[in-house]
């Protein structure tokens, strides 16, 4: 019972997460280079975008804190 | 002779354009009517029991804004063929396409819990108990998807979107004075006490119920799903324009309905309101009610779509409402997954089902500012977009739009993560 609750439970578990990280590798190299051509204002964007959401989880962050305070 | 000849073939000209839109007519009108979800019903019914008719211009307003948004979700997927989830992986790599899949995925499962919440509180009204409705509302939802045609599901989508319209025969039995409606939709005012910290939230509110995020993903993916060419994009736009027509219809007859009857009271829920207008008319807190379960329905079985699609987009698995169980396992595995887990936790004694509810609106902070550059950036880009691309007009029409709606919503979020930010005047 023990070994067929091991073959069926921890390696079908063991497999989901072997194929899922397979297939994020996947997705990672497939995707790895955008393709989109950017111009300044493309840039400009993405990095206001990257500035947004950074103080964004910083007043997360922040709030976070100040609950377990 | 000629005269006649000619009317009759404009009016053939005309019934074919419409037995065209209506093969067409569907992703649209199922997002814009869906848009109003229970979140949005329990806004419009705070606006309209603060401040009375005062704000339905505003209304008038954020409609074109959601068909501007909404439009280009149309152009990108009938053109590209991706859905927006898959479009960003494309266009911007890997980094941005996790950030946006993993926060779609955590908003969207997020605000289904708000869904099961207003619909199992408008069902309460009813005396039918919470695990009946999540329990009905799973089966019914696992049927709509399980027949195996993306056209079937969208039919019976809009058989809800209709139920939605409830509002209006309810806004007739308070009898609104029409030329004191009229003049609130068409002259943009500032309701008597000026511009106050509770209008500001208020405001803010409706347009974050307007534009969220799951909007631009589900119908994009819907586009794709659909098969929709370019040369549907026209018949696409109009979807769009009549479903943002409906939205802000549903939104103003809310306001009509808790202004009229409603009006200085302290609404905090929809499900609130339908019980107060029970005790005026039965038949109105009725209308209410089920108007507020649909509302919850439409919003579930959109975002539930748009997170699935999004997923199976990604990760290549077969992603569509025309394929069987056997067919696409995960699709479906995932879609069960988040109706289920989602219906769950409003079950569970004691879930932190205030704390969801504000929560959903911060996340989506997080999501809908990089969901609409996107679309912008992507929109503009000719070389997959070509003659579809965005034109000046409309790149000065939707950057204002957007930024807008993006320091809004910013705004919202942060009060409601810091509630006294905004207090003091």
């Amino acid at each position: 019972m023990g070994s067929f609750l091991y073959e069926v439970f921890v390696k079908g578990i063991k497999k989901f997460f072997t194929d899922t990280f397979t297939q994020i590798r996947e997705i990672n190299e497939k995707y790895a280079v955008p393709q989109i051509k950017t111009n300044a204002w493309t840039n400009f964007a993405l990095i206001m975008l990257r500035a947004y959401l950074v103080v964004l989880i910083l007043l997360l962050v922040y709030k976070f804190i100040t609950l377990l305070k | 002779m000629n005269f006649w000849a000619n009317l009759f073939y404009k009016y053939r000209r005309g019934w074919k354009a419409f037995k065209m839109y209506l093969i067409l007519a569907g992703p649209g009108i199922i997002v814009m009517i869906a848009d109003n979800d229970a979140g949005g019903i329990t806004t419009y019914a705070a606006t309209g029991s603060k401040y009375g008719y005062h704000l339905l211009w505003f209304l008038v307003i954020l409609g074109p804004i959601a068909y501007f948004v909404q439009e280009m979700t149309v152009r990108l997927g009938a053109v590209t063929k991706r859905g927006h989830a898959e479009a960003i992986f494309f266009a911007f790599g890997s980094f941005w396409g996790w950030f946006s899949l993993l926060d779609l995925i955590l908003t969207d499962w997020l605000t289904l819990v708000t869904e099961f919440i207003g619909m199992t509180a408008a069902m309460s009204i009813f005396h039918i108990p919470p695990w009946v409705t999540v329990t009905v509302v799973s089966i019914v939802m696992g049927l709509m998807v399980l027949q195996g045609r993306y056209w079937t599901w969208e039919k019976i989508a809009m058989l809800f979107c209709l139920v939605n319209l409830v509002y209006i025969p309810a806004a007739f039995l308070v009898h609104p004075s029409v030329p004191d409606v009229l003049k609130n939709c068409f002259i943009p005012h500032l309701p008597p006490g000026g511009f106050t910290n509770d209008l500001f939230f208020l405001l803010m509110a409706n347009v974050g119920t307007t534009i969220a995020p799951w909007m631009v993903f589900f119908q994009q993916s819907a586009v794709v799903d659909k098969g929709m060419q370019e040369k549907d994009i026209g018949m696409g736009k109009l979807d769009t324009a009549i479903g943002s027509l409906f939205t802000i219809l549903i939104a103003a007859f809310v306001i009509i309905v808790t202004g009229t009857v409603l009006r200085g009271m302290n609404i905090e829920s929809a499900a609130q309101a339908a019980i107060e207008l029970m005790k005026t008319n039965k038949y109105l807190g009725t209308f209410l009610a089920i108007g507020l379960f649909d509302a919850g329905f439409l919003g579930a079985i959109c975002i539930s779509l748009a997170s699935s699609w999004a997923f199976g987009e990604v990760f290549g698995w077969a992603h569509s409402l025309n394929k069987n169980v056997k067919e696409a396992p995960w699709f479906f595995a995932f879609y069960f997954f988040a109706i289920l887990t989602a219906g769950i936790v409003v079950l569970i004694p004691g879930a932190p089902l205030v704390l969801i509810t504000l929560f959903v609106q911060v996340i989506a902070v997080t999501l809908l500012p990089a969901a609409l550059i996107f679309l912008i950036i992507l929109l503009n880009n000719e070389e997959s977009m070509g003659k579809y691309k965005n034109t000046l007009l409309q790149n000065i029409v939707n950057i204002t739009i957007v930024t807008g709606i993006i320091a809004l919503s910013t705004a919202y979020g942060v009060s409601t993560l810091f509630p006294n930010l905004f207090k003091g005047s």
